[in-house]
């Protein structure tokens, strides 16, 4: 009976705490990288309108697949589109000559080794892959 | 007519695993294919009636290749070659763009080469691939040189261009101009020796979606004292003229809706030439022509846009252009209804009808012409 009471005390006590943030989607880049950003310029990165850090370095993009929770999570706060319009607006940005590459795809792990690799890269993981490899830089919300 | 160029060599070089870092050259390309049929009524000059004219045929739209690669560190390049299917039932392979990139940063960014105008918001956003546009065809005002089109839509020169904040934006264009004749693009030599300049400015405003912008083109035109055929036919005779192009635009593209304005003014000032009848030298000339197209479209559930644009070209109502071939008093208007369906992320197909009417002081009984089109299009 104790056991069963210090059982429910627990459950009780984690549902009061506040909301972790495993299930939040962060922008992140490399350890090294240092430069601030808020949404607006998130949003213009990876929009492709800024493609220079501060340092006068390129921007290297890398997005998950577009039906992951960190994808869909990107596709409507940043793009405000759809996964269709998504592929279609980096097409025509290539095809215009105002990129030369499309993001790259990368996802959970793959993407903490290509933040590591690529010191210029920005991407975006969910709150429980984030350790001290990489930098947060920005919830999106 | 289209210029008939030589193909060339496609370099294809497999770069390391490191992204955008060297060579790794990407092959994408566009076409389509179009059923059209049409039917022109207008006066037959002889007899005064009516008179339809019929046509209906299936044309192959253009084979559009593009490469593109980054060449290292904030250097990058692109072609756009296009195997296109003549008037004349030929095909001809024509290089529509070719540009060598530096990009040192996101104010400056440096293109040489072969490029489209910056003559407002669509030559810039759209080229020579139908699958990125949503109707079937291009505005009126839009037309390719070689296809009657009024506007120099392409340049061969140096393009600046530049993003303040991502909010400001500039385009610079120094380029070779016109030619002669207004079908020429200049691609290997200039007939004078005047640049022509171009600027425009625009603003992406904080509602998103939204961008207004504005632009300023000036050349000179040589003059032409050549007749195209032996019987004196062809592009008329004109004298030497400077040219300025002001343009404007508001365009809209979020939340499923499209809608895209635009305005141009083409102003002409001819040295007066006997031969196109100007016939006292002391008299300069003047033309203005206007052209303004609407264009809305909305995308339902992702797949479904269907569309509506206006568009109108107005010549000058004192004299003809003889450069543009733009009669006296023109008064050109279309109007187009339809529909593209996204058949998949690569597929699209297209349905429309255009209504289009013409009439100019010589020619006071307007022409129409009613045309439905259907048109696959496919990105690869």
């Amino acid at each position: 009976m104790l056991r069963a009471f210090l059982k429910a005390s627990f459950l009780v006590f984690l549902a009061g705490l506040p909301t972790v943030s495993f299930a939040d989607t962060f922008i992140v880049t490399s350890a090294e990288n240092k430069q601030s950003l808020d949404l607006d310029q998130v949003i213009s990165i990876f929009k492709g309108d800024v493609q220079k850090w501060e340092s006068g370095k390129s921007i290297v993009l890398a997005v998950p697949d577009l039906a992951s929770p960190e994808g869909e999570k990107m596709l409507e706060k940043i793009y405000g589109n759809s996964a269709k319009e998504y592929k279609k607006f980096w097409m025509q940005k290539v095809f215009k000559g105002e990129a030369s590459n499309p993001p790259e795809n990368k996802n959970g792990d793959s993407m903490k080794q290509f933040l590591k690799a690529y010191p210029d890269a920005i991407g975006i993981l969910p709150g429980s892959l984030i350790d001290a490899s990489v930098r947060k830089v920005i919830k999106i919300d | 007519m289209r210029s008939r160029t030589m193909a060339g060599v496609f370099f294809i070089a497999l770069g390391s695993a490191a992204p955008h870092a060297m060579a790794e050259t990407k092959i994408s390309g566009f076409s389509d294919v179009t059923f059209e049929s049409t039917n022109a009524s207008h006066k037959d000059p002889s007899t005064n009636e009516k008179v339809n004219d019929k046509t209906s045929q299936f044309f192959l739209g253009d084979i559009d290749i593009f490469l593109a690669s980054s060449l290292g560190d904030n250097f990058s390049w692109l072609s756009e070659s296009v195997f296109a299917a003549g008037g004349d039932n030929n095909s001809v392979l024509d290089v529509e763009r070719l540009l060598v990139k530096y990009s040192p940063s996101d104010l400056f960014n440096v293109s040489v080469g072969r490029f489209h105008t910056a003559l407002g918001y669509w030559n810039d956003t759209y080229h020579h691939g139908r699958w990125f546009q949503t109707p079937i065809t291009r505005p009126s005002v839009y037309l390719f040189e070689d296809e009657g089109g009024i506007l120099p839509v392409h340049s061969v020169g140096v393009e600046i261009r530049g993003l303040f904040k991502s909010r400001f934006g500039y385009i610079f264009n120094l380029a070779n101009g016109r030619g002669p004749t207004s079908d020429l693009v200049q691609i290997n030599h200039d007939a004078d020796s005047q640049k022509a300049i171009n600027l425009l400015l625009y603003y992406n405003t904080p509602l998103d979606g939204l961008r207004i912008g504005a632009g300023l083109y000036k050349d000179f035109i040589p003059e032409n004292k050549t007749p195209l055929n032996p019987d004196g036919s062809g592009f008329a005779l004109h004298g030497k003229a400077s040219e300025s192009i002001v343009d404007a635009h508001l365009v809209y593209k979020a939340h499923q809706v499209e809608f895209l304005n635009e305005y141009h003014q083409i102003t002409h000032l001819y040295k007066a030439n006997p031969s196109n009848g100007f016939t006292d030298n002391t008299v300069k000339t003047t033309t203005k022509i206007t052209a303004i197209y609407s264009q809305l479209a909305y995308t339902l559930r992702d797949v479904y846009s269907p569309y509506f644009r206006y568009e109108s070209i107005t010549g000058d109502a004192d004299n003809s252009d003889p450069y543009l071939a733009v009669a006296k008093g023109l008064k050109h208007g279309t109007n187009i209804l339809g529909v593209r369906f996204d058949a998949s992320d690569t597929v699209s197909l297209k349905a429309e009808v255009a209504q289009d009417s013409q009439k100019s002081d010589a020619d006071p009984d307007a022409s129409t012409v009613s045309a439905y089109r259907a048109n696959v299009c496919w990105a690869f």
